[in-house]
């Protein structure tokens, strides 16, 4: 696969990861258009990959990640009163905005690790690969984050246990 | 409390932030004819391009929009033009690097506006650019068009001008106002001749490996706690990538990253990056090798750091320094 192909098949996906990831479209737009300058650069070993995207998926965590981008951008956020009673349209769409919020507010490495797991759907063995860190400290980032975010966990499937080992 | 899926959901409501394609696509390199020259995607950022060679182009006189003195080369840190203020737009940032152009980013208090992108000559293949809406900037033709790239992705609005013989920049605004007359009045603002070097919060010492100053970046950080925020990326011969990142003390803390306890001026080795404190800023020293392999060895990073005198104070780019005092050729 050419780098050509690559971008035209899956820059849509990769817009969209670099956007959760990131939650600003111009640091989204910046990151992303690093990465892909650097991959174009390797793409001699990058395109030979059994899954390339996986790489370049990784490459943007990482730039995400990386010290280049320690600038902190504070949100302004106010809090959210929960509403009594049944939540209507307008409550989620306040959840979830406050919930955005929140997010933007985690550390960059806590909100990689939910953004891989619930967003990439990626296990928490997988994520340790991206991230160059071990399963434990990747359900270390996830369980603070999550606390953090007050998300409450469903029950986890013994096998997905075992494969984060 | 909330649910998993709430998050999911959260989550999947910030893929409508996606950019744009054609902001992020990268600029086609075609090495394998030499150096052709190709329609490039006038959308710049941090360059992160191959060689370090200076700059060979064109010293520009101030006579409005129009370059008219040549040299044969500047600082790889020195641009040659600038943005004027304008309707509350200001400078919020720079990048510049070779292949990527020279590019300034404006805001107002609100957003990010438009971008101006120049590139040296010869970057851009006139003769491929689409005939668009013919417009004059400063009294140099110029084209309202699709901006052409040359991956897939598909074009957005924009202005771009040819500011001397062979010699383009391009102007564009990603907002979702009249981009038409968002980027002439950008491009209407580009002042060639009045050109800056890039200011830097540090001077070097003798640099290891054979680094030189490759691609910088400077950034406003109005959402930060600090002022500042100043890459700097060095090249050497092998091919490693060394990278220089200054931010204010407040702004490194909030970022998680770990205390440095070491004295004022002494590096240390943290995790991937040797970092060393300074009285008003914090600098970080991190390598890229090719095909993401760590590149320089931990030595030659901490020879950078120790050798870096710091301005007397980040805050204030006024006591920063000249690239071409912190690196000179």
């Amino acid at each position: 696969m050419t780098f050509d192909d690559f971008a035209a098949e899956r820059l849509p996906a990769l817009l969209r990861f670099a956007a959760v990831l990131t939650g600003d479209r111009g640091l989204a737009e910046d990151v992303l258009q690093e990465v892909l300058l650097r991959a174009h650069q390797r793409w001699a070993h990058i395109g030979g990959l059994d899954v390339p995207e996986a790489y370049v998926r990784r490459m943007i965590t990482n730039e995400y990640l990386s010290w280049r981008r320690r600038w902190a951008r504070v949100v302004p956020h106010a809090e959210v009163v929960p509403p009594g009673g049944e939540p209507d349209h307008a409550d989620r769409h306040a959840d979830r905005d406050a919930l955005v919020a929140d997010l933007a507010r985690l550390p960059k490495r806590q909100r990689a690790v939910l953004v891989l797991r619930y967003y990439a759907g990626l296990t928490d063995a997988e994520i340790a690969r991206t991230l160059g860190c071990s399963a434990g400290t990747v359900r270390g980032y996830a369980s603070r984050a999550l606390a953090t975010l007050r998300v409450d966990l469903a029950p986890t499937p013994i096998a997905t246990i075992e494969e984060t080992r | 409390m909330r649910t998993e899926d709430e998050l999911r959901a959260a989550l999947r409501s910030l893929e409508s932030e996606a950019p744009h394609a054609a902001a992020v696509l990268p600029r086609q390199q075609d090495n394998r004819h030499g150096v052709r020259r190709r329609v490039v995607l006038l959308a710049g950022a941090a360059a992160v391009t191959a060689a370090a060679v200076p700059v060979a182009a064109r010293l520009l006189t101030d006579r409005g929009s129009t370059p008219a003195v040549e040299q044969d080369k500047l600082h790889p840190f020195e641009f040659v033009f600038t943005v004027e203020p304008y309707d509350g737009y200001e400078v919020s940032g720079y990048a510049i690097g070779p292949g990527s152009g020279q590019v300034v980013n404006l805001r107002n208090e609100n957003a990010s506006g438009p971008r101006v992108v120049v590139h040296q000559r010869g970057e851009v293949d006139g003769a491929a650019l689409p005939a668009g809406e013919p417009v004059t900037i400063a009294g140099r033709p110029g084209r309202y068009v699709e901006i052409p790239v040359d991956l897939p992705g598909g074009p957005f609005p924009g202005v771009f001008w040819e500011y001397a013989p062979d010699s383009w920049a391009g102007a564009w605004d990603l907002g979702t106002g009249d981009q038409r007359a968002a980027s002439l009045r950008a491009a209407g603002a580009v002042r060639f001749g009045r050109g800056f070097p890039m200011r830097l919060p540090y001077l070097t010492g003798p640099l290891p490996l054979g680094l030189r100053p490759h691609a910088g970046r400077l950034e406003v950080t109005r959402f930060g706690n600090a002022t500042w925020h100043s890459l700097v990326q060095l090249t050497g011969p092998d091919g490693p990538d060394v990278q220089l990142n200054a931010v204010d003390p407040r702004d490194y803390e909030s970022s998680g990253e770990p205390a440095i306890t070491a004295p004022v001026g002494e590096p240390v080795l943290l995790g991937t990056l040797v970092r060393v404190r300074f009285e008003t800023f914090v600098v970080m020293v991190g390598t890229i090798g090719p095909n993401g392999l760590p590149g320089a060895p931990i030595d030659a990073l901490t020879d950078v750091a120790r050798s870096l005198t710091p301005a007397p104070d980040f805050g204030d780019q006024d006591t920063w320094f000249d690239p071409r005092r912190a690196f000179p050729l």
